[in-house]
């Protein structure tokens, strides 16, 4: 130990006198046991939610967009709204898995994981509002430039819609082979432990025959740092083409080339307080506090703070900006959020976004597991929020006053809102019983340097 | 190549055989095909040579296949030999049919290659070829490839049967068919061969009346009644409408009229139609879609015996069970990948190739009410396409004629007497004229309009749909750029039963446009576009595409 060289100044990412096979034991645990009736129940809400969006969207496609409450000048409200959400939601296991990673930071081994599965699900869901808002859903595939018997038609690269369509795919299918390989020495864990035959067998093709040698062992770091490296240009650029899909537009209150990364760092605001509502219940009901500490979650809370701040930023620079360009659509777009018919949901997206995260400058606040849980739903509120404001009060008063108009959703447009939380949380909570939610083995690779135990141990020595 | 293995393992045998002293089974050559056994031995090096060798065959294979090809000595035939030669007659040099029957190949590609060479260097033959030609020596082609040579060869051969055919036409008076065009531009508007129209039935009427008789008649059958002619005057007695005299008509004409009158349309012996061109498909041996195929799995059968053969894993020696080939082929990794591999790319080939035939209704061939016949009408009888479809020069239908139409000429026509085609006998398609009466109310023995008859339209089936959201315009296409039916509709006048002959896809709407220049020079519209493009640009000739063509709002608003 006395080789090892680490500040005293760390704290322990893994409480407790743990051993390599505690660790094993515990991650494997919510896998190896049965679930319980808490699990029942909120999985049983989950499913009814999302048959209840299921509904809405078969009702949709079936009936005609026309059942939302669209109208000719607010093409798009909750659809896109929910969609922008659902992405930057999505980013944050990225940027926890591959960013972090970059910068070495060892407190994203408990956490990424289940980031990541948070990323993949919530992508789903995001994939979903581009298809489902088509008013010729099963004419979905013109978006792909595929040979035809049109003269072979093709698409239109300029649109940012299209490179929505490469983005989010692309995205969705690195994120999910990040993912998958990370997996499969966890895999290969559940699988060496197995002792149902069925279990065995299912966790042997998930595992993709895993054996841990060195070789592979070295190829496997290769693999995630290359990965690692690809998916942080691509988490700034996805949600970056998601903001273009306003930015490049001529409206007044979307044309705007702070966009892109106030876009991002929303994306990572909202998806590191949907990282946190969900760790903070998981560590509690999968008895895992031990490696989700509350270090882990007062570090989530200073990214949301920092993030949260560069969203406040954003917004006072949007104001200056109206003001000073002298448009006065510009200007007037401003106002409107200010103090338009949409002036509660400005006011709540300001309250949520710009004033929550700065309780977290104090230490007490945001050690506090409890207000941090309050937090992170209330910045996801918020975020909802400015997507919201974004969208439809930008669109609803433009130009042509003769065309002003109001937006009220219907309750398709709320049922399949609810429908795709639904969706995600049947898809997070079968993965929390099915998945090794933590990566037990990068946690035993820092078990030694950042174990509670160890840590005591070499600082006894030390003295 | 299964030689060489042969040889390469019976050499080893002998060779550990004498080395080895080891027993050999007596019949070990002959399962040869089977076991493989000792091919695994080879070195890496023999493999490669092998499979090398395979890799030849195939394409010697590939090139001997083109040994021959007729369509290809055909081209060079017209384009080199014709001047002086035909195939079937003297011309300056001498017939060439058959000729490779008469000579020696190799002598000839030496002939025709350098024929005065040949000469001089005193070849018998070729001395007596050119005292037999009056002395007219031949141009030598050293040009030529071997392979081109026995390409004309080839053609000399193969293109025997055609001349012969056409030479055996029927010997028929040439009046008869004189008199038939005189009669269809004079009589036919009132007489029929067969039936009563306006005027009585005439075929045989040669049998009825006298000769000269008839001829007084129908010069002037007024002034042969004037005259007091019996038969005349009572002729005349019989038939309401009076018949117009034909002065202008000489005496031969007369007497060809008679004459094919006395004969009727003569069926005209069926001439062996089994067009040359598809002869000619079938003696080329060009590469088609299926012998490509065919070959790809020939090769790759012969691949993965190679591969058996080559890679089986060591078995030891005197071991009873050997595994056998199809085993080894069964069970090889790399054959298998490679399967998986056919089977991907061919399911991905069936499903697009399923996926790209939705929607495209090429070959459309709904049954009519009315078996009306294109081939008839356009081809034989050589209707314009626009005397019916009159609209397609003016509108952006081009209808189908209304009934009208079809009566301007079957109120005399009631019969059909043309070529049978189809399944059907006279009766049927005289039936399917009725049809048109039956819907206009024509009285065919009264040659009259029915009084009071409610018509009724004949249900066409529309062959030709677009989707209501393309704009396509006919007087547009047919009378602006001038298309030929043809182009778009296919070969119609060959057409029997009416089909849909392009795919109407808009791929292949488009292709057209991108290839299709407009006429500018002619057009006064685009007279003043030409002339500016010309002097700016020094631009000739502009595409469809290139006029704005290819625009959605052109053909979808």
């Amino acid at each position: 130990m006395s080789s090892h060289y680490e500040a005293p100044i760390r704290r322990p990412l893994i409480d407790g006198d743990k051993s390599y096979h505690d660790i094993t034991v515990e991650v494997a645990a919510p896998v190896e046991g049965k679930a319980n009736k808490l699990w029942w129940t909120a999985f049983a809400i989950a499913l009814t939610a999302f048959l209840w969006g299921l509904g809405s969207i078969i009702y949709t496609i079936g009936t005609g967009i026309g059942v939302w409450g669209l109208n000719k000048t607010v093409g798009w409200a909750w659809d896109i709204t929910n969609f922008v959400w659902w992405v930057g939601i999505g980013h944050a296991g990225t940027l926890i898995s591959a960013v972090l990673l970059l910068f070495r930071q060892k407190w994203r081994m408990g956490i990424n994981r289940s980031a990541e599965a948070m990323t993949i699900f919530s992508v789903v869901q995001a994939g979903l509002f581009p298809v489902i808002h088509m008013g010729r859903v099963w004419n979905a595939h013109f978006v792909l430039p595929i040979p035809n018997q049109f003269g072979t038609l093709w698409t239109n690269f300029n649109s940012p819609l299209l490179w929505d369509v490469f983005a989010i795919s692309t995205y969705l299918s690195v994120s999910l082979v990040f993912w998958w390989t990370g997996l499969l020495p966890d895999f290969a864990m559940l699988r060496d432990r197995a002792v149902k035959p069925f279990q065995k067998k299912i966790y042997s093709l998930l595992s993709f025959g895993w054996s841990g040698r060195a070789k592979d062992w070295q190829r496997f770091e290769e693999v995630s740092l290359v990965l690692a490296g690809l998916a942080t240009p691509l988490v700034l650029s996805v949600h970056t083409i998601v903001s273009f899909d306003f930015a490049t537009s001529v409206i007044p209150g979307w044309h705007t080339t702070i966009f892109p990364p106030y876009f991002v760092a929303g994306a990572v605001f909202s998806g590191f307080a949907m990282v946190n509502t969900l760790l903070i219940i998981m560590r509690k009901v999968s008895n895992l506090e031990a490696y989700i500490t509350l270090q882990h979650i007062e570090l989530m809370n200073i990214v949301i703070m920092i993030t949260g701040s560069i969203v406040g930023c954003a917004y006072i620079t949007e104001l200056f900006i109206a003001w000073y360009s002298g448009v006065e659509y510009e200007q007037y777009a401003f106002l409107n959020r200010a103090t338009g018919p949409y002036w509660w949901a400005y006011l709540l997206m300001m309250s949520c976004n710009v004033f929550s995260p700065q309780f977290m400058w104090s230490k007490k606040l945001r050690q506090s597991i409890t207000f941090s849980f309050i937090i992170s739903i209330v910045v996801n509120v918020g975020m909802w929020f400015e997507r919201f404001v974004i969208i439809v009060t930008s669109l609803h008063r433009d130009y042509l006053p003769s065309s002003w108009t109001m937006f009220s959703p219907t309750f398709v447009d709320i049922g399949i809102y609810v429908g795709t939380i639904g969706f995600f949380f049947v898809l997070f909570l079968l993965y929390a019983r099915t998945f090794p939610v933590i990566a037990q083995a990068e946690v035993k690779s820092i078990l030694k340097s950042s174990g509670e135990n160890y840590k005591k141990l070499r600082d006894r020595n030390h003295e | 190549m299964l030689l060489n293995t042969t040889f390469v393992k019976s050499f080893k045998n002998d060779l550990s055989h004498i080395f080895l002293h080891e027993n050999i089974v007596p019949n070990n050559n002959e399962k040869i095909f089977l076991s493989m056994k000792s091919v695994k031995q080879h070195s890496p090096l023999s493999r490669l040579i092998i499979s090398s060798l395979a890799f030849l065959l195939f394409f010697s294979l590939n090139l001997s296949a083109q040994e021959g090809d007729a369509a290809n000595g055909e081209k060079i035939f017209k384009s080199v030999c014709a001047a002086c030669h035909k195939l079937d007659k003297k011309l300056v040099g001498p017939a060439l049919q058959g000729v490779t029957e008469r000579r020696d190949q190799d002598w000839l590609i030496a002939w025709i290659k350098d024929s005065p060479g040949m000469i001089k260097s005193g070849d018998k033959l070729a001395i007596q070829v050119f005292e037999e030609n009056n002395r007219l020596p031949m141009t030598a082609n050293p040009q030529l490839s071997d392979q081109d040579i026995i390409d004309v060869l080839a053609y000399t051969k193969g293109d025997s049967a055609a001349p012969v055919a056409a030479a055996s036409q029927q010997a028929a008076d040439p009046g008869v068919e004189l008199g038939k065009a005189v009669f269809k531009a004079n009589c036919a508007a009132c007489h029929k061969l067969e039936g009563k129209l306006i005027g009585p039935e005439l075929l045989k009427i040669t049998d009825k009346r006298e000769l000269s008789w008839l001829k007084l008649w129908i010069k002037d059958n007024n002034a042969l009644a004037a005259s007091g002619d019996k038969l005349a005057i009572e002729v005349q007695a019989s038939n309401p409408a009076a018949m117009t005299p034909f002065p202008q008509l000489s005496d031969e004409d007369i007497d060809n009229v008679l004459k094919y009158l006395a004969v009727g349309d003569v069926e005209q012996a069926v001439a062996s139609s089994a067009s040359s061109t598809d002869q000619e498909i079938f003696d080329n041996p060009g590469f088609g879609v299926l012998p490509t195929l065919a070959l790809t799995i020939l090769a790759f059968i012969l691949l993965s015996v190679i591969v058996a053969a080559t890679t089986n894993k060591k078995v030891v020696e005197g071991e009873e069970s050997t595994p056998s080939m199809l085993k080894t082929m069964i069970f090889n990794p790399f054959l298998r990948f490679l399967v998986i591999i056919f089977v991907l790319l061919g399911g991905a080939w069936m499903v697009f190739g399923y996926l790209f035939q939705i929607d495209v209704n090429e070959g459309y061939q709904p049954i009519q009410p009315i078996a009306f016949s294109h081939a008839v009408h356009a081809g034989d009888n050589k209707i314009d396409c626009q005397y019916c479809h009159s609209s397609a020069k003016h509108s952006k239908t081009s209808g189908i004629p209304t009934l009208n139409v079809c009566m301007n000429c079957h109120k005399s026509i009631s019969e059909y007497n043309g070529a049978l085609f189809g399944d059907y006998s006279k009766e049927d398609l005289d039936n399917e004229i009725q049809k048109i009466y039956d819907a206009v109310g024509w009285d065919k023995d009264n040659v009259a309009y029915i009084e009071g008859f409610e018509q009724k339209p004949i249900e066409w089936v529309r062959i030709h749909n677009l989707a209501d959201f393309a704009y396509y315009n006919h007087a547009q296409h047919v009378t602006v750029a001038g298309l030929d039916c043809q182009k778009c509709h296919g070969p119609v006048e060959t057409m029997h039963e009416m089909k849909q002959f392009s795919p109407l896809t808009m791929g292949w709407c488009i292709d057209c446009h991108r290839q299709t220049e407009v006429d500018m020079t002619e057009n006064g519209y685009y007279k003043n576009i030409h002339d500016q493009l010309s002097k700016k640009y020094g631009v000739e000739k502009i595409t469809e595409a290139q006029m704005g063509g290819l625009e959605c709002g052109k053909c979808h608003y």
